[in-house]
């Protein structure tokens, strides 16, 4: 099966950190398409969402940190925790920049409630996190499926993701969508495993990069789906 | 079921029929690796004809492959220079012919541009396995036993009868010629 991620996928955030300017676009495309959902959702459950408009914080906090040079450098260097997680610190941090700013323009009077801002700002919001991990969820699921439907349209073959998703998400027999579809069911049942396999790597490729290592990807998948699961009704 | 694919929906919470995609799919993401016998254990699912193994004989057969075996008839339909597959575990071809196969069969697997034709040389393979233990009882591959012993024990539950107690049989021959 082709590899469309690289092997060691860490490997590709540091290639892209020693690219310059186009490195940095890429890099910065690659986290807009899967933190800002995340993050979005940490600002919603957290008291973030008293600064303003959700998506224009996570916005800001976005423009304002990747536009320096050495920030993501900086988590590069601290091995033990996942980019998301990183940047959920980060965001926190930066409401709490953001309380200090106002306070500072509208009062001049920053030392109580800077002290107090700072007490807040000390550790995320719990409800925050929860909500941040359950939408970090979503999107490695929902990119991994665009990632591959995409790549089946492109081949002409979009069916096959139709027939994949009745038949492994709901359940249906392949001889049941051979009537509705004129797929054999042995070309679909090996057209299916194939688009699994695709899956199962993206998936993968997508927490290694975020800096899960090999050895807890398993563990990783099993609390995320432990996290979709509590979050139904 | 809808996996939604906008990115647009930021503050949205998601419905139940997606977080319930999303949770089997993350399930289907967990365990080990698929192993290649694991896809033909699916086609197998829906494919139960008898005379699988002689279709996936001739598919091998008639692949452009370098270097093909030298048996005789092996372009025929079901190799008639080593008669019909299908009966190996009733005549038995000589050793060196099942040898061949395997190799073809082997040679094909790599060769293999999509999952079917892969299953095809796989089953073939197997197949050759099986019967050079039970008719030679000569393990014919420097396979790892291991390997050999998940790709026998599955094709044993995949396969119709006979050639389901033909591939039990081999197991058991592994396990005393081990």
């Amino acid at each position: 099966m082709p590899e469309l991620f690289p092997a060691t996928p860490r490997t590709w955030i540091d290639d892209r950190l020693t690219l310059g300017d186009a490195g940095a676009a890429d890099l910065n495309r690659e986290i807009l398409r899967l933190y800002f959902q995340p993050l979005c959702g940490y600002t919603q459950a957290s008291s973030l969402r008293e600064l303003g408009e959700v998506d224009e914080i996570v916005s800001g906090f976005l423009s304002n940190r990747l536009a320096r040079g050495d920030y993501l450098r900086s988590w590069r260097e601290n091995e033990a925790m996942p980019l998301r997680r990183w940047l959920m610190n980060g965001l926190h941090l930066y409401g709490h920049e953001l309380r200090r700013a106002r306070n500072n323009r509208s009062t001049r009077e920053t030392s109580l409630d800077a002290s107090g801002a700072a007490a807040t700002a000390s550790a995320p919001d719990v409800a925050g996190v929860v909500a941040m991990e359950r939408a970090w969820t979503l999107t490695v699921v929902r990119e991994a499926c665009a990632e591959i439907e995409s790549e089946l349209r492109f081949a002409g073959v979009e069916i096959d993701w139709y027939v994949f998703r009745r038949h492994f998400i709901d359940g249906r027999p392949y001889r049941e969508l051979f009537a509705e579809t004129g797929i054999e069911p042995a070309r679909a049942a090996v057209r299916s495993h194939a688009i699994l396999v695709k899956l199962r790597s993206r998936i993968r490729a997508i927490l290694a990069r975020d800096g899960t290592p090999a050895d807890e990807i398993e563990h990783e998948l099993a609390r995320m789906q432990r996290t979709v699961e509590e979050s139904r009704p | 079921m809808s996996i939604s694919m906008s990115t647009s929906n930021t503050t949205l919470p998601p419905n139940d029929d997606e977080l319930s995609a999303a949770s089997k799919i993350l399930a289907l993401a967990a365990g080990p690796a698929l192993r290649p016998v694991d896809f033909l254990v699916a086609e197998s699912r829906v494919t139960r004809d008898p005379a699988w193994i002689a279709h996936a004989f001739r598919e091998v057969a008639a692949l452009d492959l370098a270097p093909a075996p030298s048996v005789s008839g092996s372009g025929s339909g079901s190799g008639s220079g080593s008669g019909d597959p299908l009966a190996w575990h009733l005549h038995a071809p000589p050793l060196a012919e099942i040898q061949a196969w395997r190799a073809r069969a082997k040679f094909a697997f790599e060769a293999a541009e999509d999952v079917h034709a892969r299953n095809t040389a796989l089953l073939v393979y197997g197949w050759c396995v099986a019967i050079a233990l039970t008719q030679h009882q000569i393990m014919p591959t420097s396979q790892p036993r291991e390997d050999v012993e998940q790709l026998l024990a599955e094709l044993a539950t995949v396969l119709p009868e006979p050639q389901a107690t033909v591939v039990r049989n081999a197991m058991l021959v592994e396990a005393a010629v081990r």
